[in-house]
């Protein structure tokens, strides 16, 4: 029992649950507040509580390692957390954005079909 | 524990708590507090950055690795995180703030003004109006203070565990 607990936080799927854990609670937070909360604001947290739980392991274990690979200096703990963290907030525009902009550089003609 | 690594820590903490202000200054921003001041998408995407930027500064404080030598940290990193966090709490009491009166009510006005109505007459229309845009939608059901309250009070405690889980491994793990 006690080397599951030694290794659990070795994986990086635990540290982006924490990532993401974060990023959702201070979200709870601001929706439940009674100054600025509304229904849409409660529903939209929970849901992104939801997402930074799921997937930010997910986000953190596919990640990581190709992260790392690039990049050995980071801590593992560090990439996996800031993953977590981005993949609670629902990046989807971001890597539309990111897509966008690798296929301007390669100079794919626009509206290629994948 | 000596004093330095104390001081680290702490700073990785309050930059950490400042990217996590400005994601909700983000939030709030945007179209889901629709009672509350909203932006340009240009000004919302710099904030989505800031945030993201400003929780990598403070958690690669916390997990250096290899990437950076915190041996030698000065303090006035600590203050510069301290400035960041009060000007992310500013920017959250500005982004609090009701929206102003929709087109339309303006347009309500200008109409009022061109049947004749007294610029007085106006202004008192203009006071009467509600500050809302759209005043409460029927729907709107604020929860009772006690589930509110608990909402906000397990929030808290989840962000406290997570720090403190961060905060252990990164002291056991932490260098000399």
């Amino acid at each position: 029992m006690t080397d599951i607990l030694h290794a659990v936080p070795t994986w990086a799927a635990f540290w982006g649950l924490c990532g993401g854990l974060l990023f959702g609670a201070t979200g709870l937070v601001t929706a439940y507040s009674a100054k600025v909360g509304n229904d849409i604001a409660r529903r939209k947290a929970w849901l992104h509580l939801g997402l930074g739980v799921v997937a930010g392991p997910i986000l953190a274990e596919a990640l990581t390692p190709s992260i790392l690979t690039l990049a050995p200096a980071f801590d593992m703990r560090f990439v996996a957390v800031v993953l977590g963290w981005v993949g609670g907030s629902d990046p989807r525009g971001l890597f539309t954005l990111a897509k966008t902009m690798i296929f301007r550089v390669l100079g794919a003609p626009q509206g290629e079909q994948r | 524990m000596t004093l330095h690594q104390i001081m680290v820590l702490g700073a990785g903490l309050v930059f950490i708590a400042a990217g996590a202000v400005v994601s909700q200054v983000f939030r709030l921003l945007g179209p889901t507090y629709y009672t509350r001041v909203t932006a340009h998408w240009t000004v919302r995407g710099f904030f989505f950055a800031a945030s993201l930027i400003l929780v990598g500064r403070g958690l690669i404080l916390i997990f250096p690795g290899e990437a950076i030598s915190v041996a030698q940290m000065s303090p006035w990193v600590l203050l510069s995180g301290i400035v960041a966090l009060g000007m992310a709490l500013v920017l959250l009491e500005w982004a609090m703030r009701d929206r102003a009166p929709p087109p339309w009510s303006a347009r309500l006005l200008g109409l009022a003004a061109k049947r004749g109505a007294s610029p007085a007459a106006v202004a008192e229309i203009a006071m009467a109006l509600p500050a809302q845009p759209h005043g409460d939608p029927a729907s709107e059901h604020q929860p009772c203070r006690c589930v509110r309250l608990c909402m906000i009070w397990g929030a808290v405690i989840t962000i406290a565990a997570v720090v403190a889980i961060i905060l252990n491994s990164a002291a056991t793990a932490m260098p000399g």
